[in-house]
């Protein structure tokens, strides 16, 4: 499995698109680049292979990598983003992707789909987000084109407007869960869909603790995660956990820096 | 009739085309002007072109129907497919977003 990075080269925080973004807010460039130095040296020492993409110029939100697409073996359905601000991406992701072999397909433009932040493989079935960043009438296009079941989860709170920041595979049989942020339905399907679930609390999770990676046993996640390594011990996974303040401030920490290729790796996690 | 001073037209131009020109100029002795020529051949390919630009658009009709139809037909909400497993949907959570989204704003 290879993941796909991008240095923030271009980051901050310059819209407001989500509920933890300040436009007043600095963000630290070389401490930004130093939690992500440390992402993409953990993944290293792991054993993964990280390809960078060189990140654009008034694309800050790029350095996001796992909201570029959702990826299944050689295919992939590219993002269509909800907001202006962050569609100029699309070309580039597409490109990233075409260059490595992976065919691309697209929804609509005006479908909203926001990749893997809301489009989460847990063995052969793709848990997909809507609510806030994707449209509910996406998940059946996805479905079509990458030829896989689709389980659909609302989201509730803007805090967790994506999947990916309160739902984490940690393998086929096993999520991180924060309940908090889904309808009662949706609550009820990831309890009955999943057999192994770590129920995360909504103030653990607001720490970006869900926003993880799953590598092995290992989970790769935020400073919050270490309120979460008992949980995670119990089931069988050792917690890594890192600085991830300069990327909280724009919504996003590990996942939403990281898009694994060759599908979402659980497949072999597992 | 003096020489006519040459105009000036270019891609911005207002003037009308040639053909619209010649029938809008007053007929004088009851002769009737002069048809402009036409080009049978460029005539075929404008027809053609036509015909094809129609046939794409229906084509993009029909797919964008497909679409509609996949999107329609094949989405279930989680409370759909809870219903489809046999069981009820019990309101413990809350269906209410607990922090209002804020407007969006960019750094100016």
């Amino acid at each position: 499995m290879a993941i796909l990075m991008c240095r923030p080269d271009h980051y901050g925080v310059e819209y407001e698109i989500n509920p933890w973004m300040h436009v007043e807010t600095e963000v630290d460039g070389s401490m930004a680049l130093a939690q992500w130095q440390a992402l993409y040296n953990a993944y290293s020492l792991l054993g993964e292979r990280v390809e960078v993409v060189d990140q654009q110029p008034g694309l800050p939100d790029m350095v996001f990598t796992a909201n570029a697409a959702v990826v299944r073996g050689r295919e992939a359905v590219l993002s269509r983003f909800r907001h202006p601000e962050r569609q100029g991406e699309e070309p580039f992701w597409r490109n990233a992707l075409e260059r490595r072999g992976i065919t691309v397909h697209r929804v609509p433009d005006e479908v909203a789909f926001e990749g893997a932040g809301d489009a989460l493989f847990v063995g052969e079935r793709l848990f997909c987000g809507h609510g806030f960043r994707t449209d509910l009438g996406s998940h059946a296009l996805v479905s079509r084109l990458l030829d896989v079941e689709v389980v659909s989860l609302r989201l509730v709170d803007p805090r967790f407007y994506h999947l990916d920041t309160c739902f984490c595979p940690l393998n086929e049989r096993t999520v991180l869960f924060a309940p908090a942020a889904f309808d009662a339905a949706s609550q009820q399907l990831v309890r009955r869909l999943v057999p192994h679930v770590i129920e995360v609390p909504a103030e653990v999770a607001a720490g970006f603790a869900c926003n993880a990676i799953s590598l092995g046993d290992r989970v790769i996640s935020s400073l919050a995660a270490e309120r979460l390594e008992e949980p995670l011990h119990d089931a069988g996974f050792a917690t890594v956990a890192l600085p991830m303040s300069e990327f909280m401030k724009s919504g996003g920490g590990v996942r939403c820096l990281s898009l694994p290729l060759d599908g979402d790796g659980l497949a072999e996690a597992a | 009739m003096g020489k006519k001073k040459a105009t000036k037209t270019g891609p911005t131009s207002r003037r009308p085309p040639r053909a619209s020109r010649a029938k809008a100029r007053p007929e004088g002795g009851g002769g009737r002007a002069a048809e402009p020529e036409v080009d049978a051949e460029l005539l075929a390919q404008l027809l053609e072109l036509q015909e094809r630009t129609a046939a794409v658009g229906r084509q993009i009709r029909t797919i964008g129907e497909m679409v509609s139809t996949v999107m329609r037909e094949a989405t279930v909400t989680a409370a759909e497919m809870v219903e489809q497993m046999g069981g009820a949907v019990d309101a413990e959570s809350p269906t209410q977003p607990p922090v209002a989204a804020r407007p969006r704003r960019r750094r100016t």
